[in-house]
C-alpha cells in the first residue's frame, strides 16, 4: 500500500525522510477544498527536485467554458513532466484526455459523488484508472467497490474533511455586514451538534473544512488485507509536527501489521486515537436519507 | 425553431394536474425511489402511470427524477424500478450518474435522458462528454451568467435546460455534505435537511448563508433569443397555489414574448404577482452578475407564510352564480378578491355574498378545507383547479372587528 500525501507547503523532505514516494498536489487556480496550492511552476520546481516522486496533481475544480483552453495547455505541460495521475472533478478533463490522447493516469475525484461500484467501472471502461472514493460511504460500501470494481480506489484516511464548497463568497459577505476586517477565513459553529467548520474563501469561492480530524486508522487493517493500493493523508490545518507522528504510526503499521498481535494492534489504534481524536467518520455510520 | 419549453416541479397527481392545465409543457416529478427528494409524497408506479397519461392527452410530457448519488445498494433493483416507468409512459428520466445514463440508453434508447443539475455542469466540453454518453439535454449549474450559459449553447449539440425560479442552494449542487455531517441526512441522496439555512455561531455574532429564491422572469426573453430549450421551475414540495401563480405567470410572459406583446408594465405586473406568492425575497442570483452579498440572508432562516390564498374553486354554478370553493385562509364579505383560471382568465371582484357548505348566508369564511359558495356574476369559464386570492381586505370591516 502507497501513502500519498497532501502537504502544506513546498519543502518535501520531512516526507521522503519518512518513505513516502507519493504527493499530491492542488493545481492552483484550478483545484479547491484545500488550504494550499501550488502553481505550474512550482510543481515544475518539485519536480525538478524530487524527480523520484511520485507527483499527483489535483484540478478538481468545476470548470468555466473560457477556462478549457488553458486546462488544455496545463494538461499537455504535466503531460511533459512525469506526472503520476491528475485528480479531476469536471468531466471535461476526462474529454480532453481522449481528444488530447493523453498518456496521464485520471483519478475519479467527484468528492460526495464516488459511491458505488458500477460507476467506478464505468469511468474505468472510459480510461479512468483511479478513484478518490466519498469520505461518506462506509467501510464494507469502500470494500464491495474494491472487489467489484476494476479501478484502483484511493481512501482519504485521514484529514480535516472537506464538506462542501460554495461559489458564492460567504466569508467576505460575513465580514462585509458585520463591519468587520475582511479576512479570508472564518470559523462556525453549528448551535445544536457544536460541530465547528472552517470556511476558508478564494477566488474561486468557499471551501467548508470540518475542523474534527477524519481518523481512518481503525479501518487500516481491514483495507491492507482487501489489498487496497493507495491511501490519502492530507496535512491540511494539522500541526505539521503532529501529522508527521500520525504519518510515522500508520507507515509503520503498513509495515508490520501482519506480525502485530491484536494488542498490539490495540495499542497501535489507542496512540493514534490519542493523537488523532476518534471520529471515524462515516466508516462505521450509514447515513439515512427517508426520514420516517 | 421549437417553442421554448415551460417545466414545472410535480410532488403529487394534483400539483401535476395543476402545473399542466396552467400552463406548463412538461413536468418532473418524483418517484418512490432515486429521487432527491425523499420525503415529498411521490409517485407510486401506478400514478407514475396516471400522470404519464394525463399529460400526454394533453400533448405534454413527463420526467422522472432518477439523480440521486448511487451506493452500492441503491444500484442493485434499479434496473426492474426503471423498466417499469418506462412501461408507464415516461418521456425522460433526470439523471446525474453517467453509469444509469449509459444503461438507460443502451436499454431504452426511446426514452430521452436529462443530466440532473446535481452534476453541476458548467462547460461545454463536459457537455460533449455527457453527449458522447448519450444524454439528450443538460441541467446547466445554478452558478452560471447569461452570457456563460450563451457560450456553452453556441457550442453543444444537446438541449439545454436552465432554472428561472426558486429555491437556490448555497452549494454547488452534488457538492455539500453539511446535511450528512449535521444531521446524518445524504443529501445527495435525497434527505438534504436545507443545513445551509441553519444559524451558524462565530466567534462574535451569527453566521447566516441562507441564500434569497430565484426570479428570472426579466430575463426569459433573453432566454429565448439565446436558444435555452427548457425553462425550469424548482419546487416539487411547493403548495398547489404557489405552482398555479408561478406556472400561470411564467406561461402568460413566455406567450407575451412570443406574440409580440411584452411590455414593461406587464412585466412589472407579472412581477409584483410572483412577490405575491414567495415566501422568500428573490434575486437574479448568478444571471447577470457573480452572487453577492446582496443575494443572501443574515438573518438565518426568513420565510414569510402567505396568507393571500384563499380558496380552489370546485365548481361554478352558473344558473345560480356561485362559485363552490375549497377555503385554505379567511376572507369575509367585502374583501376585494380575484379570481383566475387555468385559461389564464382572471376577473377581480368584492365578496358581495357568502354561504356555507349549507348555503346558509355567512359573513366570514373562517374554517379552512371547509366549502363556501361565493356569489359571482361573470362571463368568463370557471373550470375546476381556478383559484382565488385576496387582493385587498375590506378595510372596514377590519376597523369595525378591531374595535
Amino acid at each position: 500500500m502507497e501513502v500519498i500525501v497532501k502537504p502544506i507547503n513546498s519543502f518535501l523532505d520531512d516526507y521522503i525522510k519518512l518513505g513516502i514516494s507519493s504527493i499530491m498536489l492542488p493545481l492552483e487556480g484550478y483545484a479547491v477544498e484545500y488550504t494550499n496550492y501550488y502553481s505550474l511552476d512550482q510543481i515544475k520546481n518539485i519536480r525538478r527536485k524530487y524527480p523520484n516522486i511520485k507527483l499527483f496533481i489535483s484540478m478538481n475544480k468545476n470548470l468555466l467554458n473560457d477556462e478549457i483552453n488553458k486546462v488544455k495547455e496545463i494538461l499537455q505541460e504535466l503531460e511533459k513532466i512525469n506526472i503520476k495521475a491528475i485528480f479531476f472533478y469536471d468531466l471535461a478533463i476526462l474529454k480532453l484526455k481522449h481528444e488530447l490522447n493523453l498518456k496521464i493516469d485520471l483519478v475519479w475525484s467527484q468528492t460526495h459523488m464516488v459511491t458505488n461500484d458500477k460507476t467506478c467501472n464505468y469511468y474505468y471502461e472510459q480510461g479512468v484508472k483511479y478513484a478518490l472514493l466519498s469520505k461518506e460511504i462506509t467501510k464494507e460500501e469502500a470494500i464491495t467497490i474494491k472487489k467489484n470494481s476494476a479501478i484502483t480506489p484511493i481512501i482519504e484516511l485521514i484529514s480535516y474533511p472537506c464538506i462542501a464548497f460554495s461559489k458564492r463568497k460567504l466569508v467576505s459577505n460575513y465580514y462585509s455586514h458585520t463591519n468587520q476586517d475582511k479576512k479570508c477565513f472564518v470559523d462556525i459553529k453549528d448551535i445544536k451538534t457544536k460541530q465547528q467548520f472552517k470556511l476558508i474563501e478564494n477566488q474561486d469561492g468557499v471551501s467548508f473544512i470540518g475542523k474534527k480530524v477524519m481518523n481512518g486508522s481503525k479501518i487500516l487493517r481491514d483495507l491492507l488485507e482487501n489489498d487496497f493500493s493507495y491511501i490519502l493523508l492530507k496535512e491540511d490545518l494539522f500541526d505539521h509536527e503532529v501529522f508527521l507522528n500520525c504519518l510515522t504510526n500508520i507507515l509503520y503499521y503498513i509495515n508490520n501489521y501482519k506480525n502485530m498481535t491484536k494488542e498490539e494492534d490495540r495499542l497501535w489504534l489507542k496512540m493514534q486515537n490519542e493523537l488523532l481524536g476518534r471520529n471515524t467518520n462515516f466508516f462505521y455510520r450509514k447515513s439515512i436519507y427517508k426520514v420516517k | 425553431m421549437k417553442k421554448i419549453e415551460l417545466l414545472a416541479p410535480a410532488g403529487d397527481l394534483e400539483r401535476l394536474k395543476i402545473n399542466l392545465l396552467y400552463g406548463a409543457d412538461a413536468v418532473y416529478i418524483g418517484g418512490k425511489k432515486y429521487g432527491l427528494r425523499a420525503n415529498a409524497t411521490n409517485f407510486s408506479i401506478d400514478e407514475i402511470r396516471a400522470a404519464c397519461t394525463f399529460a400526454h392527452k394533453l400533448n405534454k410530457k413527463v420526467y422522472l427524477t432518477l439523480n440521486i448519488v448511487f451506493h452500492c445498494e441503491d444500484i442493485k433493483d434499479v434496473d426492474e424500478y426503471i423498466k417499469q416507468v418506462v412501461e408507464c409512459g415516461i418521456d425522460a428520466f433526470i439523471v446525474s450518474d453517467p453509469f444509469i445514463i449509459s444503461h438507460i440508453k443502451k436499454n431504452y434508447p426511446q426514452v430521452e435522458v436529462h443530466l440532473s443539475t446535481q452534476n453541476s455542469t458548467t462547460n461545454a466540453k463536459a457537455i460533449s462528454f455527457f453527449e458522447q454518453a448519450g444524454v439528450d439535454r443538460v441541467v446547466l449549474a445554478r452558478e452560471l451568467s447569461l452570457k456563460q450559459i450563451e457560450d456553452i449553447i453556441k457550442e453543444v449539440n444537446v438541449d439545454v435546460e436552465v432554472f428561472i425560479h426558486g429555491a437556490m442552494c448555497t452549494c454547488f449542487s452534488g457538492r455539500c455534505a453539511l446535511s450528512n455531517y449535521i444531521t446524518n441526512r445524504d443529501a445527495n441522496r435525497g434527505g438534504c435537511a436545507q443545513v445551509c439555512r441553519f444559524c451558524f455561531k462565530t466567534e462574535s455574532s451569527d453566521f447566516t448563508m441562507a441564500t434569497k429564491d430565484l426570479n428570472a422572469c426579466r430575463y426569459i426573453k433573453k432566454m429565448i433569443e439565446i436558444n435555452v430549450r427548457s425553462l425550469k421551475i424548482e419546487g416539487r414540495m411547493r403548495s398547489i397555489y404557489y405552482l398555479a401563480t408561478v406556472v400561470g405567470t411564467y406561461r402568460k410572459i413566455i406567450d407575451a414574448i412570443y406574440n409580440n406583446e411584452l411590455t414593461d408594465e406587464f412585466l412589472t405586473e407579472q412581477e409584483y404577482i410572483l412577490s405575491r406568492v414567495a415566501n422568500r425575497e428573490t434575486s437574479s442570483q448568478y444571471l447577470e452578475k457573480e452572487a453577492d452579498e446582496t443575494d443572501q440572508y443574515y438573518t438565518g432562516r426568513n420565510e414569510a407564510s402567505n396568507q393571500d390564498y384563499l380558496g380552489q374553486v370546485i365548481e361554478y354554478d352558473k344558473n345560480n352564480h356561485l362559485v363552490k370553493i375549497y377555503e385554505r385562509n379567511y376572507f369575509e364579505v367585502g374583501d376585494e378578491v380575484e379570481l383566475f383560471t387555468p385559461n389564464k382568465d382572471t376577473v377581480v371582484f368584492n365578496v358581495q355574498k357568502l354561504l356555507n357548505e349549507e348555503k346558509c348566508e355567512v359573513f366570514i369564511a373562517n374554517h379552512p378545507d371547509n366549502i363556501y359558495y361565493i356569489y359571482l356574476d361573470t362571463k368568463i369559464d370557471i373550470p375546476p383547479y381556478s383559484m382565488i386570492r385576496l387582493i385587498k381586505k375590506n378595510m372596514k370591516e377590519d376597523a369595525y372587528n378591531n374595535d
